[in-house]
């Protein structure tokens, strides 16, 4: 028995090899994401990758997460990690941010969200480019509500976008001032 | 515990008093009477006849065979019937809590009221949730919780043809059919799957999960026998509450239209699923409504009750239309709506977001065009503005895009993106 259990730890860690899996990001450093942004977090964060997008949380990505979503080209869809990617709007880089916002509200209902409410569209600086954030508000199906800050910023024909969203009940504040610096704090590579 | 008068489930045989109610509930739907020697609770004159014969044959019930459900009766706790009904009654608490549930109190009221008028000795059983999922169906539990999904809401064009889809769903639960269908399930797979099938309910975003689509469709799928009882008790119910009778049929013909226009042929619109409108259905739907109003109860739409009702949802469950993008379809429904006389400021919008999204050749004249109808409709929404503004921009006519921004934030002052739109006004200033 106990020589099945060794001969099975090999295959375990095989197996363990294709689990996903979280990294460390430490604080006070800078962090480099996708290679294409470059931000400064304060807090220590968790990051996960998975088929290219990357989120960061602290608290668990079912309660808060940061999503990088960088690089997205005219007539590709936004993978924003929230559920099924198949058939999603698409970008065009003709887009306003007007347009950008009903594109993020169109991929989250596809996302199986509901109650999508957005609100505070203004003009913001994105790194060195022009560009734009907003608020937004929804339920999953289960009824979790959550409330999102959306950054992001139109470059060449690229589009470049930042989504953090976080429970209602607690962590979308608590972690707010923390996302804003990150935020603030972006360089576009 | 049964309810007085009603024993555990399993045991029931033959005629309970309900077995009567049911017949008395047919003689006053139809006018006419029932042959004593019918064994089926038959809701429509003529529907059963005894040897089977007839326009419309149905069989006796079996020995054994549930009898029908007693207003307040819970089923007996050594029952598997109490097993199903707790089920249902957690996922009912899931309905209550679900993201995607209309939360509106006065739909709310009215839907519960619809349900009241067609059978009022239940009134009290049954409990409605109306669902955010963009297709067309409606579900009823063994426990009396009845969900209706949006897309349903969207399609329908009065409370006669809302209350057919009600009165054919109170069908089956007056019969007992859902119970038979979850024991089928829970005896031929396991508990789980039943459980899986059960939350289904709750219903699938635009994506569409087919797994869960199809979940949802097996639920509720009753063997030919049940739907056409449950038919003959929607039309009886309808037309003992006051409806026209005619309206079950001519829904059933709008949404076949609608699904042969749709661009991808396996798309379900779950109703479809589990109710397969075949010709002969729709036959017998035809024949026992005529039979009906020919009795003198022709019935009333309450059109404009339903649509005032609707209004306030109407863009938002039109958006979960167009978020699904089969615009085949959604074309189809909305000419459909247009027929039934949907306000024109919201349909014309309606219109223009399809083709905008759909973007083939000439589809932006075609969305600008109908923006510029919308507008000239005073129930129009602010967002119609919105949307001309961005596509007049997109043709370089600056002034008048600059003309329709000013007239949607006239109209929404406080816009979500007021200030963004008046910094680009700002930027574009020459």
């Amino acid at each position: 028995m106990k020589r099945a259990i060794v001969r099975l730890i090999p295959v375990l860690l095989l197996m363990m090899s294709g689990c996903s899996y979280f990294t460390l990001v430490e604080s006070g450093t800078s962090q480099t994401v996708g290679e294409v942004f470059r931000v400064q977090p304060r807090l220590a964060w968790s990051m996960h990758e998975d088929h290219g997008v990357v989120f960061w949380t602290i608290d668990g990505p079912a309660l808060h997460r940061l999503t990088f979503v960088p690089a997205v080209d005219s007539g590709e869809g936004l993978d924003l990690g929230f559920g099924p990617t198949r058939d999603l709007p698409a970008f065009a880089d003709t887009m306003t941010p007007l347009e950008i916002m009903d594109l993020v509200e169109a991929t989250l209902a596809r996302s199986d969200c509901h109650g999508i409410e957005k609100s505070d569209l203004k003009p913001a600086r994105f790194g060195t480019l022009e560009g734009f954030r907003f608020q937004m508000a929804f339920a999953t199906r289960s009824g979790l509500r959550y409330r999102g800050l959306v950054a992001g910023a139109v470059q060449g024909r690229r589009l470049h976008l930042v989504l953090y969203a976080g429970s209602d009940l607690y962590h979308y504040e608590r972690y707010l001032p923390e996302v804003t610096a990150i935020i603030d704090s972006m360089e576009i590579l | 515990m049964a309810a007085p008068g009603g024993g555990p489930a399993r045991q029931q045989r033959g005629w309970s008093w309900t077995g009567w109610l049911a017949l008395a509930l047919v003689a006053l739907a139809a006018g006419g009477c029932v042959s004593s020697q019918a064994r089926y609770a038959a809701p429509v004159e003529g529907m059963a006849q005894p040897g089977g014969q007839g326009p419309w044959p149905l069989p006796a019930v079996a020995p054994g065979e549930l009898a029908s459900l007693q207003p307040g009766q819970r089923p007996a706790l050594a029952t598997d019937e109490a097993g199903i009904w707790m089920v249902m009654d957690r996922t009912e608490e899931e309905y209550k809590e679900a993201g995607n549930r209309i939360t509106d109190p006065e739909l709310a009221a009215y839907l519960q009221e619809v349900v009241c008028r067609l059978t009022p000795e239940y009134c009290a059983d049954i409990r409605v949730y109306a669902l955010r999922v963009p297709y067309f169906n409606a579900t009823m539990a063994p426990n009396g919780a009845l969900v209706v999904w949006s897309g349903l809401l969207l399609r329908v064009h009065n409370e006669a043809q809302l209350a057919s889809v009600l009165g054919h769903e109170i069908g089956h639960y007056l019969r007992r059919h859902a119970l038979e269908r979850m024991r089928d399930v829970v005896n031929t797979t396991n508990v789980l799957a039943f459980v899986r099938l059960a939350a289904a309910a709750a219903g699938v975003g635009v994506a569409g999960d087919l797994a869960t689509l199809a979940a949802a469709g097996g639920l509720s799928a009753y063997s030919r026998d049940q739907e056409r009882e449950a038919d003959g008790y929607g039309l009886a119910l309808m037309a003992r509450a006051g409806y026209d009778p005619r309206q079950a049929a001519a829904l059933w013909r709008q949404v076949i239209a609608e699904k042969d226009a749709g661009e991808d042929k396996t798309f379900s619109l779950m109703l479809f699923d589990s109710h397969p409108p075949s010709e002969e259905r729709l036959a017998a739907l035809d024949e026992l409504a005529g039979r009906l109003v020919a009795g003198g109860r022709e019935g009333s739409l309450e059109q404009e009750r339903y649509q005032a009702i609707l209004a306030p949802h109407w863009l938002d469950l039109l958006q979960d239309e167009l978020h699904l993008r089969q615009f085949g379809r959604t074309e189809v429904l909305l000419s459909s709506l247009a027929q039934a006389g949907t306000d024109p400021g919201r349909l014309r919008f309606g219109a223009g977001e399809l083709h905008r999204l759909r973007n083939q050749a000439g589809d932006r004249a075609l969305a600008l065009a109908a923006y510029t109808e919308a507008i000239a409709a005073p129930t129009h929404p602010a967002e119609a503005h919105r949307a001309q503004a961005l596509l007049l921009r997109e043709r370089g006519e600056a002034a008048q895009a600059r003309e329709a921004f000013h007239s949607y934030l006239a109209e929404r002052p406080a816009a979500p993106d007021r200030e963004m739109i008046l910094h680009m006004l700002t930027q574009e200033t020459p």
